[in-house]
Parts: C-alpha cells; sequence; structure tokens
C-alpha cells in the first residue's frame, strides 16, 4: 500500500510539474510509470488509465459498483503482471497500445475522450465482429475481458452480495430444487 | 566426561523411533504411545500443527493475492509440483518445490511430496476402502509379483480399529468386492449420480455406484470429540488444514493424541540418513540424523524402529543404511530392494452432458466429492485381455454458465444472475499397475543433495497391459454414459507420467519368502526384524482402492505385533 500511495504521490507531483513546464520535460506525461509497482510489466500511467476506462466500460457502474468503484483494472493488471506468461503479457500490452488508433478510426476521437456510449460501441465490435481487428488487440479484448470478469465475480463484493460464498456451508443437498435457488442469499442452491 | 555421555545417549534412546509423520507414521507413534512406549517421532520438514500452522484456512476467495491461482514464476520454478491438483495459492505451501529437493528422473516420474510434519496426510484426497479377498489373492490368482502372505482376515478387525478412529463415512452396500467397514453415514449421491446408480442397477448389476467412502465425519462419535474433531462442514478446502478435523490427518487426530499420552517427542527438521545396523546384536539399534538447517548430525537409538517415511523415501533410506553386513542396503539379501515399484494409473477420464434432471441441483458441497464404482473387471475371474482392472471415481454437477461474448450491463446482469448449466459428469480411472523388476528406484551414483543424502532414482513406467486396460476403460464407460442417457461424451488421456496418481507404492514389499520379498507378513524385514516398513513401499501389489486405509490397518497390525514381540523378549521399554 505504502508503494502505491508513493507512487500516486510521485505522480502528482510529476503531473503537476509537467503542467508548470511542459517544455522542460523530454518526457511527456503520458510515458510517467504507472501508479502500481509491477514486477515484470513496463505500464505507462497513460495505458492504465485507458485500462481502467475499457474495464469500466466491460463492467460499468449501474444500479451496482462498477470497475473503477472495485479497481478491477488493478485486479487485471496484477493478474496479468504476475499470473500471466511473458509472451501473453507482451501481446497483451501491444494490443492495449492499438487500441486507441483502432478506436479513433471508428469513433473519430480517442477511447478516452470519447462518451461511454461510444466506448461500448466500439468494444461491442471488438467482442462481435473480432477479425475486422489485429491479432494483439483481440487479445488484448479477450484477456481484459476475462480477467475483469474474473476480478468482479472474485471480488469482495459480488461473493458477499451478489452470488455469496459460504466458506463454511455446514451441509450438503444433492436434490435442490431449482425453483428454491437464490444466489443473494446464503443456501442459495449452489456450491 | 563419560557419565556425560552416558546420559546424552540415555536422553537420545527411546523405547521406539518412528520414521515419517505422515499418514502411516503418525498412526505408528499413536499405536506406540497408547501401549505406554516412549515414542520418537522424526520428520524431515517443519512443524505444522493443528489449527496454528495452518495460515490459509480461514481465507476467502477474495484475500488471496492471486485469485488463488499459481504467479508464473513458481509455476515456471516448479514444473513437477505445478501439475499436482493441489498446488494452487492455498496450498502450495504444504507441497515440496522442485529445486528445494532434487530426483532423477530416468523416465518421467512426477514425484509429489509434503515435507512436513504431517506429511500428505493434511493434502490427501480423502477416499478410503478397504481392500477385499479379491485384492490380496490377486498375485498369487494371476502369476504376478509374489503371492501377500496376509489375506483379508488376517487385516479385517485392523480396518475396524482404524476406521472407528479416524472416522469413516459410507454406507454398507454388502458388496463381496468392496467389504463394508465401521461406517459413519455416507454422503448422499447427488440426483444426477443417483440417476446413473439406478441406470446402471439396470443395465450392469454387476458395477454398482455407492456413495464414495471418505474420512469425513458425518456423525462424529466419541472418540472424535474426545480427539478435538467435529463434525465435518461441507468446507471442501480440507488441503489448506481443516480448522474443525472434519477430515482425518495425522496433525488432526494420531499426532495430538500420541502428544496427550506424553510419550511422544517429535522432531521436526531431522532428515533421516541411515539406519544403524549392529552387527554384533544382528539387529538395528537407532538412527543417524541431519538437522535440515544446522546440517549437524545426531544418532537416537531404540529396539524398535518403524519406517513410513513415505513409499520412495522409504526405499531411498533403507538403500542407504549400508553394512558389511547388508552393503545393498539394509535387509536387502535378495536384492529386490527398490524393485517391483508400482502405483495407480489415473490418466484416463471421460466427461459427459445430462440434460435430464434440470430441475434439481446441488446446495453445499460434497466432501466424499460423488460416486465411485469399484472394480468390476477380472474380480473372481480373468475375463479381459488385460490382468487385474480399475475403480472409478464418478461425479456429477452443475455450474453457473459464463456467457462467452458480450459486455456492459448485460454482461454483469449475466455475471449477478446466472443460468445453470446442464449436469456434467466425469469418470476418472484408477487402474492396477502390474508391480515388475523393470519398474524400480535406485540411488544415483554420484549426485546428492544439500543434506549429502545420495538423490533417488526413478524409473517407472507404464506398460501394454496398462494400455489394453485403458481403453477398456474407454470403451466400458462411454458404453455406460451411453446407457444412462448422457450426451456429449468425450475422453481424455492425460498421458501423465507415473506418480501425478500420488500412490506410488512397493520397493520394500512383504512376501512369504525372503528371496523374493524384504518383509514378512508383520511387515518386519526378514534380516532385520526389529525393524518394521508400514508405509506404501510395503505394498506387495497395488490393486484398486486409494491405499492410505490400508497403510493405516497394516501400520497399527504391526505395532501391536511389535510390542506383543517386545514383551515375549523382554526389551526394556521403560
Amino acid at each position: 500500500m505504502m508503494n502505491r500511495r508513493l507512487a500516486v504521490k510521485h505522480l502528482t507531483i510529476l503531473a503537476g510539474a509537467a503542467a508548470l513546464l511542459p517544455g522542460c520535460l523530454s518526457q511527456g506525461p503520458d510515458e510517467a510509470p504507472a501508479a502500481y509497482p509491477f514486477r515484470h510489466l513496463a505500464m505507462s500511467a497513460r495505458h492504465e488509465k485507458l485500462l481502467a476506462d475499457v474495464c469500466e466500460t466491460l463492467i460499468p457502474h449501474t444500479t451496482t459498483p462498477g470497475a473503477k468503484d472495485l479497481s478491477l483494472h488493478l485486479y487485471v493488471l496484477k493478474m496479468l503482471d504476475e499470473c500471466t506468461p511473458p509472451k501473453d503479457q507482451q501481446t497483451f500490452l501491444t494490443g492495449l497500445g492499438q487500441l486507441d488508433a483502432a478506436a479513433t478510426k471508428q469513433l473519430g476521437q480517442s477511447f478516452e475522450a470519447s462518451p461511454a456510449a461510444q466506448r461500448t460501441a466500439f468494444l461491442q465490435r471488438l467482442d462481435q465482429q473480432p477479425t475486422q481487428f489485429a491479432d494483439e488487440l483481440r487479445a488484448f479484448y479477450r484477456g481484459a475481458r476475462q480477467l475483469a470478469i474474473d476480478g468482479y465475480t472474485g471480488s469482495k463484493y459480488f461473493m458477499t452480495q451478489q452470488v455469496v460464498y459460504e466458506l463454511v456451508p455446514g451441509r450438503y443437498d444433492g436434490y435442490f430444487p431449482l425453483s428454491k435457488v437464490n444466489l443473494a442469499v446464503p443456501h442459495h442452491g449452489q456450491s | 566426561m563419560a557419565s556425560l555421555n552416558i546420559d546424552s545417549v540415555k536422553a537420545r534412546t527411546f523405547d521406539a523411533i518412528v520414521i515419517g509423520s505422515g499418514m502411516s507414521g503418525g498412526w505408528a507413534a499413536k499405536e506406540l504411545t497408547d501401549k505406554g512406549l516412549k515414542t520418537l517421532v522424526v520428520e524431515r520438514g517443519r512443524d505444522v500443527r493443528h489449527n496454528l500452522d495452518y495460515p490459509t484456512t480461514n481465507l476467502n476467495p477474495w484475500e488471496f493475492p492471486h485469485g488463488g491461482k499459481v504467479p508464473y514464476d513458481v509455476q515456471q520454478a516448479n514444473p513437477i509440483a505445478s501439475r499436482c491438483y493441489v498446488f494452487k495459492e492455498d496450498a502450495m505451501h504444504f507441497v515440496v518445490k522442485d529445486a528445494e529437493h532434487p530426483y532423477v528422473q530416468e523416465k518421467p516420474f512426477d514425484w509429489i511430496r509434503g515435507y512436513q510434519v504431517g506429511g500428505k496426510s493434511l493434502l490427501w484426497a480423502r477416499q478410503t476402502q478397504r481392500w477385499s479377498k479379491y485384492d490380496f489373492e490377486g498375485p498369487a490368482r494371476d502369476g504376478f509379483a509374489v503371492p501377500w502372505p496376509i489375506g483379508y482376515d488376517d487385516l479385517a478387525p485392523w480396518y475396524s480399529h482404524v476406521e472407528k478412529f479416524a472416522g469413516i463415512s459410507g454406507n454398507r452396500d454388502g458388496l463381496a468386492q468392496l467389504p463394508d467397514g465401521e461406517f459413519m453415514p455416507g454422503f448422499p449421491l447427488n440426483a444426477a449420480e443417483d440417476h446413473f446408480r439406478q441406470q446402471m442397477q439396470k443395465s450392469h448389476p454387476d458395477r454398482p455406484v455407492i456413495s464414495a467412502r471418505c474420512a469425513h465425519l458425518s456423525k462424529p462419535q466419541p472418540i472424535h470429540y474426545e480427539q478435538g474433531r467435529v463434525q465435518c462442514q461441507n468446507r471442501t478446502l480440507c488441503q489448506r488444514g481443516c480448522p474443525f478435523g472434519g477430515y482425518f490427518s495425522s496433525n488432526s487426530s494420531t499426532l495430538p493424541w500420541a502428544k496427550k499420552s506424553g510419550h511422544l517427542t517429535l522432531l521436526p527438521n531431522q532428515v533421516v540418513h541411515s539406519i544403524i545396523y549392529d552387527e554384533q546384536k544382528g539387529r538395528a539399534t537407532g538412527i543417524r540424523v541431519i538437522d535440515a538447517h544446522t546440517k549437524a548430525t545426531t544418532e537416537y537409538y531404540a529396539p524398535v524402529l518403524f519406517v513410513n517415511a513415505g513409499a520412495l523415501n522409504t526405499n531411498l533410506l533403507l538403500l542407504n543404511s549400508t553394512s558389511s553386513r547388508f552393503p545393498r542396503g539394509l535387509g536387502n539379501d535378495s536384492g529386490v530392494l527398490g524393485k517391483y515399484v508400482a502405483f495407480h494409473n489415473y490418466s484416463a477420464r471421460v466427461f459427459a452432458e445430462y440434460e435430464g434432471l434440470a430441475d434439481v441441483t446441488t446446495d453445499g458441497r460434497n466432501p466424499a466429492g460423488g460416486g465411485y464404482l469399484p472394480r468390476f473387471r477380472n474380480v473372481f475371474k480373468q475375463e479381459t485381455d488385460f490382468l487385474r482392472g480399475y475403480a472409478t471415481s464418478f461425479g456429477a454437477s452443475r455450474s453457473r454458465v459464463q456467457p462467452a461474448t458480450g459486455l456492459g450491463a448485460s454482461l454483469k446482469q449475466q455475471l449477478e444472475h446466472p443460468a445453470l448449466g446442464p449436469w456434467q459428469v466425469g469418470a476418472g480411472m484408477m487402474g492396477e499397475t502390474i508391480p515388475k523388476e523393470t519398474n524400480y528406484v535406485r540411488l544415483d551414483p554420484t549426485r546428492q543433495d544439500e543434506w549429502g543424502m545420495p538423490l533417488l532414482s526413478v524409473s517407472v513406467d507404464y506398460d501394454d497391459n496398462d494400455a489394453k486396460m485403458k481403453k477398456d476403460f474407454f470403451e466400458q464407460l462411454t458404453g455406460m454414459f451411453t446407457q444412462a442417457g448422457f450426451t456429449n461424451i468425450k475422453t481424455q488421456d492425460s498421458q501423465q507420467a507415473p506418480g501425478l496418481d500420488i500412490h506410488e507404492m512397493g520397493g520394500v514389499r512383504m512376501g512369504t519368502d525372503p528371496r523374493t520379498s524384504m518383509l514378512n507378513k508383520w511387515n518386519q524385514l526378514h534380516a532385520c526384524p526389529n525393524v518394521y516398513v508400514t508405509d506404501g513401499a510395503a505394498m506387495t501389489s497395488t490393486s484398486t482402492q486409494n491405499p492410505s486405509l490400508t497403510y493405516m490397518a497394516l501400520t497399527a497390525r504391526a505395532v501391536d505385533h511389535a510390542v506383543r514381540e517386545a514383551k515375549k523378549q523382554n526389551l526394556k521399554t521403560t
């Protein structure tokens, strides 16, 4: 946590400095490192934010919390950083890098600058007509989508308020009527 | 100085020494201390105390740093351990890491180990079936290995003895090929499993589908409460160690029991280098151990030794215990030590779906895992072109459907209110393999581990009989699944190496003839009878039962014999 706070603090300072002295920086704020201290990934703050926007589009805030509320992009990045083979990491990052250009081509502006409905429309196309896009971008989308789903369904929020996880069921019924299944309460009819 | 030395020797002298604290070592400790013997248990790994050393046991899924997955770096560093189903984020601290304990694979062999107090008893699949007379009679009837020196009747009372204490759940199914035991109520089959049972009853009455029998407390008895164990809570997180003691492990049951007797000394972090053989006395007098951390060598002494290091490590230890009397390893006059190693063939599975019974599902979790079909091939007589047969595990469940495409609010909606898929059914083979001289372990002539122990070199492989049996399993289960109305039937040949079954057995086999076996009918080394071997190494053949229950029964029986012998010979037991 300290690392992250520190990194965020440094990022803020750097962004502030960039605003004051844009011409003096050889490195623009776009190339600032991501806030999360990765072990393997070279991730810029801009790409981290872009991924957060993608995750929010995949799992949006509705009547229930969305990706940003649950920091799902950090889960995605952690799993990418620590549980994914280097080759797949590289493909993911390359695909992420291709996203803005592809979005701009379709939407006329960057993914980040586009309103939520436009972002959704773009990702819908990636979801439904993947062959229209580059291999890496498709791989990025499939990977980000799966990890975001895993992060959402594996979150404390989801497992305590949506499909309730029971650490200690204390029972087994092999003939539970489907009509009685209610996933939002304990004893809901699933493992 | 001299008297100091005598005191020191006295402090290192016990009535009995048990090498290893896993499934069978824990039982040896419990039985020996129950009979009042001052017992030393040495364990090569660290201490794991019941409850105190189960760091993940009460974690919720979201509390694991990687959602339960093993980080990529760890996987890369541990290709062998990573192939084991239990090597996940919640229990990988109980599995030996590849680099820490190397061995030599003359042929591919995944050696899965648990170096800690309790050994693999923390991690086991808890399936517990008795052998029947047809299993013990296998080698003699079919002409392989050597005849077992004991039969079902020799072991039956000891099965009862260990079942009552360990706590076994199961139904009294009345099957000749799978004798009933001392059971608490079995865990019921679910709707789809029961459907399969009923279908088989009609089409294959010789293939009963029963509730898997397992070492879980479905209805604990006073003896279990006395151990500090209570009813299984259906967590099915057993591999983390169970805070309820709901399943049997050395850690939750036999070791604390032995400790309570006041007769137990447990020494973790001690690698046994060799068993000391006294040429004058003509028996083993103790053990030489290496401290896992300091590497200091110490000797401990006792008139009775139990070797329970885990099948292959027991072989390693005996092979490394050389003397001028036993230049090829302790008790190895016959030259069979390390040979006739066998295992269970787990490489075949059949999956399918069942669209019926769509209006029911399961609630809670079944620690028994589902159903079990005892061996139905060649049980009462030889009837196929391969020897022996296989037991089959059978389970059914329904899982939530995760949409393969889509995003946004509708995806969220589908995740939050998931549809339930059809019943997914699966059958797994546990095939008997035939012990052969060509399946062996030996000491690597040059390489040693960090503690100066020779590396174990393993040469174990499948054969034609295994291939034929696997083919039969695929054919039979496909036919049975079709009969039961299952669809989308798929066979899967995992091609896994031997060892991943974690049922490696033999190398120090029992037999009546000292020229062809290592142990007599009491599990004593023929040539050094105060050394008992009662873990998987003792197995003459493997049959098709999960082996732990049989190791427990053999151990309790052998301890009873050892103590009677000790009394007869008036051995000092302080």
